[in-house]
């Protein structure tokens, strides 16, 4: 029979390599007290596909549920995008024409789940209609400052291509995945394709799941 | 001695030699868990918001948090502050390995007093855990703080305090609360070690109490010398919005110990208690396991074995105060792993602790 002192040293040795091992894995982790955000910044991708990657996603998937910072975004988002050559108005509508580029809010965290994108359009002087390109994407921890190209992981959650006239609104349904939503900000980016257009809204709204 | 006894000597001197090789091995290969935590942590680019730690120095007088930035100061006569912010970078990334390899010597010297074999392997394993833990990866994320040095300072005076040199350890800690004065808080395991050890040993008392207390009454003098006059000097030079000025002012520089508590408790824990426990719980499970660590490899030789455990946790909880005036959560827990680092390696040290003989 294994005396007590080597029971304890197998029991507290294996804790110690299990602790080691999934810390190692986990992602980096940031804490405020009502934010957090993971990254894995210089480590290859597959450390993102591990349980541990899984596990601290979990442990940590609804703390930014009440992220200041992401309600602040979500009441006025188009005021939070970044123009690649479009052209923000005094009330936060975007003229985006041709090869322009409309994207962010940067690191817009927000809890896992079902959502949808609504992406609103009206008309000034300048724009009425045109062709555009609509994306929902998760992007992961940028190396390069967080530019129209930056982030390590591009993903598109939704996407939408075609002919905008004034007064539509584009529905983007997505879902967010618990490893997405830890390593990823969430951004939207309008691309202009043809003539121009006016982006004035875009909502976003969590759709509840559904009662088992 | 006899041809035969002298034969079991070498044998069982060669033994012991080649175990010592395989842990320090072991323990050298434990470090590059360490690396790529800070790999897996290291931010791109220096976080502007603490530009100021590099960029504020004594030049208009003496101000708090001052002493990286006069350093850096020459420097900026050859070059600019734009080519100065890579090698800052580098630096981060140098002071983190400097830590790995720091704690990989500590480790490497309990591993080599203790006889007991399991006790040996568990002290390796606690340097993996160590290694993995949030430690090396918050710590490289914060490029641009000073932390990393404040620890290399706690662990330069601890290196000095294990091999009683305790004037060479208050000259290091000095330095300390010149950096920053959230020192105090990574010198608190250190402190309540030495006022332990000055409880069970009788060797070095008043020099260990005065040690302890050092980097306290540094950390006053600094906040009474403050010269807020060339602080807004130092403003008025940096070249940064008045809207992040404003925010340093009221924020870095403004608040008080009283006004960050009130803060904390007006604006950071309420409402979120969820959050705070879920991020204490996933950050100390690496301090609970170094300190059961601790518990397991010294228990049998405490001469006071449940005081001595009630030291070694309130050692290993001591930086956490902390949280109750800074709201960077991930940033102050991680410290409490390398208190437990510092528990662990003093649970075993004879400066330290009152150890009875390790009869293995």
């Amino acid at each position: 029979m294994m005396p007590r002192r080597a029971i304890h040293a197998v029991v507290l040795n294996l804790a110690l390599v299990a602790g080691a091992a999934f810390y190692l894995l986990s992602p980096t982790v940031y804490a405020y007290f009502s934010e957090v955000s993971m990254s894995y910044s210089r480590v290859p991708a597959w450390f993102a596909a591990t349980a541990p990657a899984s596990m601290t996603a979990r442990i940590f998937a609804r703390y930014n549920a009440g992220s200041p910072i992401a309600a602040r975004f979500r009441k006025r988002l188009p005021c939070y995008l970044v123009d690649a050559g479009a052209r923000q108005n005094q009330d936060c509508a975007h003229d985006i024409g041709r090869g322009q580029l409309v994207y962010g809010p940067p690191n817009f965290k927000i809890p896992s789940g079902r959502y949808v994108a609504w992406f609103g359009f009206s008309r000034d002087e300048a724009c009425a209609a045109g062709e555009v390109r609509l994306e929902v994407d998760t992007k992961w921890w940028s190396d390069s400052g967080g530019g129209p190209s930056g982030g390590r992981f591009r993903k598109t959650l939704a996407t939408y291509a075609g002919r905008i006239e004034p007064g539509d609104r584009i529905e983007l349904p997505f879902t967010l995945k618990l490893v997405d939503a830890a390593l990823g900000a969430v951004e939207f980016r309008a691309v202009g394709v043809s003539d121009c257009v006016l982006l004035s809204r875009i909502e976003l709204n969590e759709i509840p799941a559904p009662l088992r | 001695m006899g041809t035969s006894e002298a034969l079991t000597n070498g044998r069982l001197g060669a033994t012991a030699a080649s175990r010592g090789r395989a842990a320090r091995a072991l323990l050298a290969s434990f470090m590059l868990a360490g690396v790529v935590g800070v790999w897996k942590g290291l931010a791109p680019a220096l976080d502007p918001r603490k530009e100021f730690y590099w960029l504020f120095s004594y030049q208009y007088g003496f101000i708090r948090r001052g002493l990286m930035g006069t350093l850096v100061h020459p420097l900026l006569k050859v070059w600019s502050f734009a080519d100065l912010k890579p090698m800052i970078i580098g630096a981060h990334v140098i002071a983190c390995v400097a830590i790995i390899v720091a704690l990989q010597m500590f480790f490497q010297d309990a591993v080599r007093r203790n006889q007991r074999w399991e006790a040996r392997i568990t002290l390796a394993l606690s340097f993996l855990c160590l290694m993995g833990s949030p430690l090396m990866p918050v710590l490289a994320h914060d490029a641009g703080y000073v932390d990393v040095y404040l620890m290399a300072v706690v662990l330069t005076a601890l290196w000095f305090v294990v091999h009683e040199r305790y004037v060479a350890a208050a000259l290091t800690v000095v330095i300390g609360p010149l950096i920053h004065e959230g020192f105090v808080f990574l010198w608190c395991p250190v402190a309540i070690m030495l006022a332990w050890s000055c409880a069970m040993l009788k060797a070095d008392r008043a020099k260990k109490l005065i040690l302890a207390a050092v980097p306290f009454l540094c950390t006053v003098g600094v906040i009474w010398y403050h010269d807020q006059t060339a602080l807004r000097l130092s403003m008025a030079a940096w070249p940064a919005s008045d809207e992040v000025k404003g925010a340093h002012m009221a924020y870095t520089f403004g608040q008080t110990l009283h006004s960050s508590f009130d803060h904390m408790s007006r604006y950071e824990f309420p409402g979120h208690w969820g959050n705070f426990m879920i991020a204490v719980a996933y950050s100390l499970v690496p301090s609970l396991l170094l300190l059961w660590a601790a518990v397991f490899c010294y228990w049998q030789r405490w001469t006071a074995r449940w005081p001595t455990l009630l030291v070694a946790v309130a050692a290993t909880l001591s930086p956490l105060p902390i949280v109750a005036l800074g709201w960077d959560l991930s940033r102050f827990l991680s410290w409490s792993n390398l208190a437990a680092a510092i528990v662990l390696i003093g649970a075993g040290a004879p400066t330290l602790t009152s150890l009875g003989p390790d009869d293995a």
